[in-house]
């Protein structure tokens, strides 16, 4: 077993990757080695996966619908820069008031101490939020969430 | 980093792209007006350290406003309409 196979297998393992990506990346490892290119060279893959910048909200009408049911069309796209940068402004938010939008959050139903989310917690959910992807369908849309 | 400059803006029938751009400078003479004030009143105070958070706090500020680049936000439905743009 090669060394890209072993590390691929371990990320598999670890879960930082889906089985999907690993398949995708075992291809194009066997692809790489069966050519005559440098074979230490990792696959471009990995960098595109590791790098999401946005995460996307859409929802569209179904194509199935039948009637005269209303029809929403959402199309949000978040900077996950906005998410690091914010959890680096909330962190300065003084403790009093801090507990007071807990509350607030609390109240509405958000059961989640964001006073918790620091540096690093940020970066694994992001990291976990790299393999984030949600088809459903709600009320006759279709909602997909990702991250690109 | 640099802040958007501008931003498109719908709602319903009206949309229009606001020139952040010329907000920038009000903003910065606006800071360069009050921080001084702002340490004076903390030196007075005798919570210099303080003023450090604020400083933390116009910076923190700074960079969510450059990170919002990018952001997009379009929701139709029925007859309404609502976007937002920041590119």
């Amino acid at each position: 077993m090669t060394s890209e196979r072993k590390q691929i297998l371990d990320m598999l393992a670890a879960g930082k990757i889906t089985a999907d990506e690993a398949e995708q990346l075992l291809q194009l490892t066997s692809k790489v080695s069966s050519g005559s290119s440098d074979a230490s060279a990792p696959p471009a893959v990995i960098v595109k996966i590791r790098n999401p910048r946005f995460i996307r909200i859409i929802v569209e009408p179904n194509s199935q619908t039948i009637g005269n049911q209303a029809q929403h069309h959402v199309n949000i796209r978040v900077p996950l820069k906005i998410v690091r940068a914010g959890v680096n402004l909330a962190s300065l938010i003084p403790n009093d008031a801090g507990h007071m939008v807990q509350n607030s959050l609390l109240n509405k139903g958000f059961k989640s101490d964001l006073s918790k989310l620091d540096a690093t917690a940020l970066d694994e959910l992001i990291e976990a939020l790299q393999e984030l992807s949600i088809d459903a369908t709600v009320d006759n849309h279709l909602v997909k969430v990702f991250v690109e | 980093m640099i802040p958007p400059m501008v931003m498109w803006f719908k709602v319903q029938w009206f949309g229009i792209w606001v020139p952040l751009f010329l907000l920038w400078p009000i903003i910065l003479v606006f800071l360069a007006i009050m921080l001084p004030l702002i340490f004076i009143g903390m030196v007075i105070a005798g919570r210099v350290s303080r003023f450090w958070v604020v400083i933390r706090i116009v910076l923190a500020a700074y960079s969510t406003i450059c990170a919002a680049r990018g952001l997009r936000i379009d929701i139709h439905k029925e007859q309404t309409v609502f976007e937002i743009y920041i590119p």
